[in-house]
Order: C-alpha cells, then structure tokens, then sequence
C-alpha cells in the first residue's frame, strides 16, 4: 500500500511521543528535516546515512533496537531500504517500517504489500510525516 | 547529386507512361520495317507494357497493352500477308493485355509488402524511442523526488515558523505551492515511464468509458460540448487495472472537448474490432472509440503527439504529459491507440486492448 498524504490515522495506537525512530536516509537535508519534524512530536530519532549503517544499528541492539519504527529510504548506497527490509523481517523482527522512495515501480510496491511495509513516495508535504508514521506504526508488526 | 545513370531512370520512372506510349511506336514502327512474322521483335513490345503497368498503374498499362496490340496488327497489315498473321497479331494484343494485368498486380503486391515493412519498423522505431524517453522520464523523476523533497520540506518550515515575516512566509508559501505543481508533473512522468503490472482484474470496458464519460459532463458543458456515449449491446472484458483504462479514456475525451474550442459533439463508443498481431493473424481486441469534431492534428504533429511534453494547447491548457502517459499505460496494457485525423473536421482515438480470457 502507499500511503497518501491524506491518511489520518483511524486509530491512535501507538503514540508517537517518546517513540524510538531510526531514520535511513543517505539525503543529509531530507534526513534532517524529517528527523526534526519527528523530533517536534516527541520521538526520539536515530538518524543514518547509509543502509548498512541502519543494518548495523539494528543488530547491535537486538532486539529490534529497541525501535517503534524504522523509516528508510528506497535507494541508498550499499544496501538497498528494501534489503534492509529483508534482513528485518528474515530476523523475525515486526519493526515497523516505513519506505521513502521517489518511484514506486509496480514491482516494488507488490512486494511492500507482501513484506506489509507502506511507502510514502517522495515528495512528500512534511507536516504530514507525523500521521504518516502513525499509520506506519499501526499497519507494521503484524507482519 | 544524381548520376547521369540515375537521372535518366528516374525520368523514365516518373513519365512512364510517355516513354512507354513513345516506346510501343517505335517498336511498332521496327516491327512494320522489319516485315518478318511473329517475331522477336514483337517480344519487344511487353518491355513498354510491363514500364507502364509498373510505374504508371493498371489503367495506363492496359492502355498501352492495346496500342501495342494495334501497333502489331497494323504493322502485319502488308498486302502479301494472309488473314492468320493479323489474328497471330491480335493474339498478341492478347498476350500484351494478360502481361500487363500481371505486372501490375505484382507491382501492387510489392508495394504493398514495402508499405507494410515500412509501417512495422516506423512504429517499432517510434515504441523504441518512446520507451528511451520513458527510462529517462522515470530516471530524472527519481532523481528529482529527495531534491524536491528538501526544498518543500524547508519552505514549509519557514512558512511554519511564526517568527518569520510575513514576506518571508508569503514566499515560502508560493515555494510549497509550486513543488507541489512539481510533484504533479512528476507523477505524471512516472506513470509513462512506468513499466511491469499493477493490479489487474477483468473488467467491462463500457462501464470503465461510462465513468470516465459522466466525470467530465460538467466540463463539457462548460465547454459547450456535448459527450454522447453509445452503450455497447454487450459488455468488452478486457483485463486491466481500471482506474488506470480511466484515467486513459478520460484523457482522451477531456483533449476532445479541448479540440472544439466551439463546442460540438464527443462520440465514445465501446465494442470488439479485430486487428492483425504482428505475426498477421487476426486477433480480437476490446476498443474504445473517442471521435470529435474538433480542428484535428496537423499532419506533422502526428508523429509527435505522443512524446511527453509535447502540446499544442496553450499555457496552462495541458502540461504535455496526458496522452504520453495514456501510451505508456495501454502498452503496458499489451495494447495499442490508433489515431485518425483529419485537420479541419476532427481526430478519432482508438484504444486497443487484448479481450480477456
């Protein structure tokens, strides 16, 4: 599924104050200002550069890193937003995730809905980076 | 610059018929001095015939069959020569007018086969180049998204922050705005430069023309134009993802109304037509017919009516991009649109997709 701008979260689970965000995004300035929006809500926000650096974040701190939500970006040098995805969910965990990326291909969007990551396609407007990662917290984990 | 070989045959090619006419007498006039019977000199005839039938068509050929029949009966008419001579020469009328028939028949088959080959690698280059520019389309959209991203992010944040001044928020606002103009042209790009499958399910053709017909009544009222949409008798079930075949007819329809810029009527009608696959045998496909009476497409914007970007509407009007990305989304379909216009009287669309099941 993408998630549209427009999605209000239909339930107020989880709280998005004092959750722990990773943010992996290889855009230093499109990392910072999501990273700062999130931060105005009360989450407290892991940022990296690079998938590998997300990769060793979470396996340093098992389980899970402690994350309530790991938003990553599509392309990225090294490893991929999607291969990241795949080690997270090969390793049993249920973080939930949300992808970025500026084109989702038919292809990828079909296996987000099999892996139950949403995207959020760039650009995106960013006061609507809160409600999104809502939506992503709740329709993360079940997976 | 031609030779002299090849301006000689070109002349030849294109007064075929004179230099044939001139031909057939000068060999008749070989054949009255020469005298002799059913001769190799009335071999010489079919040279002329088969020039004209060639370059000049059925009709004048035949013509030239008949005066070289003429010219061989004539020349047999010689007080000492008997009755079968000139019967012998009439025969080769015969013969003239059957070789004539022949030789344009297969002048016509070849032509035909050229024309066909020419058609096929014309549409392959044509599917070749739009493809390129639907990767490059896809590239610089991907590329653009982060970049943008940032610029909106940061303008909205300026725009956000109540210890800015009003000039600095009046701006930001106008930066959010027009990223946002941005996105829109971007979706656009990615849809025709998109490739592989969405969600595709079974769906009526008629239903999916219906809904996209009634979206744009009110504008095409406004445009005192009038959408008649002919219900097919039975339902065309094609597979396709429908907002997808909608979003196509919509196109398609609202670049009608845009045509008549006087109003007039928009035909859109639903049914099978049957088409030859690329390896000619025929094929059935679920069509949809979108006709106006609009001011038509100049010959030579045909070719480029496809190409992103690429609009004759004026500012504001179209962004270039609706029936690149209605391309990109009925190839991906496995189907085709067929455009015919005639400038002055109005442009038909037909969108071909395979029929399900």
């Amino acid at each position: 599924m993408t998630v549209e701008w427009e999605d209000e979260p239909t339930r107020e689970y989880p709280q998005l104050a004092d959750a722990r965000v990773l943010v992996a995004e290889d855009d230093p300035e499109l990392r910072g200002l999501v990273a700062a929006k999130l931060r105005a809500e009360g989450c407290e926000v892991i940022e990296v550069g690079s998938g590998q650096a997300a990769l060793d974040l979470i396996t340093e701190h098992e389980p899970r890193a402690g994350l309530d939500l790991a938003i990553l970006d599509f392309r990225m040098p090294g490893l991929t937003g999607l291969e990241v995805i795949y080690f997270l969910r090969t390793t049993d965990c249920s973080t939930p995730i949300l992808l970025l990326t500026a084109f989702p291909e038919p292809d990828l969007v079909d296996e987000c809905d099999r892996l139950n990551v949403p995207i959020l396609q760039k650009p995106f407007p960013l006061h609507r980076i809160g409600a999104v990662a809502k939506n992503a917290m709740r329709a993360g984990g079940d997976w | 610059v031609r030779s002299a070989r090849a301006r000689i045959w070109h002349f030849i090619v294109r007064h075929a018929l004179v230099v044939a006419v001139l031909a057939t007498v000068l060999v008749g006039i070989a054949d009255w001095a020469t005298g002799v019977d059913v001769t190799i000199v009335q071999l010489a005839y079919l040279a002329p015939v088969v020039l004209a039938s060639w370059f000049a068509g059925t009709q004048p050929g035949l013509g030239v069959a008949i005066l070289a029949g003429i010219c061989a009966a004539i020349s047999q008419i010689d007080g000492e020569k008997d009755w079968m001579v000139i019967a012998n020469a009439i025969g080769c009328g015969g013969v003239f007018i059957v070789v004539a028939q022949l030789a344009a028949r297969l002048h016509h088959y070849v032509a035909r086969e050229q024309l066909q080959r020419h058609v096929a690698v014309e549409q392959l280059r044509h599917a070749e180049r739009l493809t390129a520019i639907g990767v490059l389309a896809a590239g610089v959209a991907h590329e653009l998204g982060t970049p943008l991203n940032v610029i909106a992010g940061t303008a909205e944040l300026l725009d956000i922050d109540p210890g800015n001044s009003d000039a600095v928020r009046r701006g930001s606002a106008t930066i959010v705005r027009q990223t946002q103009k941005l996105s829109a042209i971007i979706q656009h790009l990615l849809a025709f430069g998109r490739r592989g499958s969405g969600t595709r399910e079974v769906v009526d053709l008629d239903r999916v023309a219906t809904s996209a017909t009634e979206l744009l009544e009110a504008t095409a009222r406004k445009r005192k134009a009038k959408i008649e949409h002919e219900v097919a008798a039975e339902p065309v079930r094609v597979r396709a993802a429908d907002a997808q075949v909608e979003q196509v007819i919509s196109n398609l329809v609202l670049n009608a109304i845009q045509a008549m810029p006087r109003g007039g009527i928009v035909r859109v009608r639903t049914c099978v037509e049957m088409r030859e696959d690329v390896d000619r045998t025929p094929r059935a496909f679920g069509s949809v017919v979108v006709e106006d009476e609009g001011m038509g497409i100049a010959p030579a914007d045909l070719s480029r009516i496809f190409d992103p970007f690429f609009t004759t509407k004026g500012v504001g009007e179209g962004t270039g991009l609706g029936l690149s990305v209605s391309y990109g989304i009925v190839q991906d379909h496995g189907g085709s649109i067929e455009v015919d216009s005639r400038e002055g009287y109005g442009t038909r669309f037909t969108v071909l997709l395979p029929l399900a099941g």
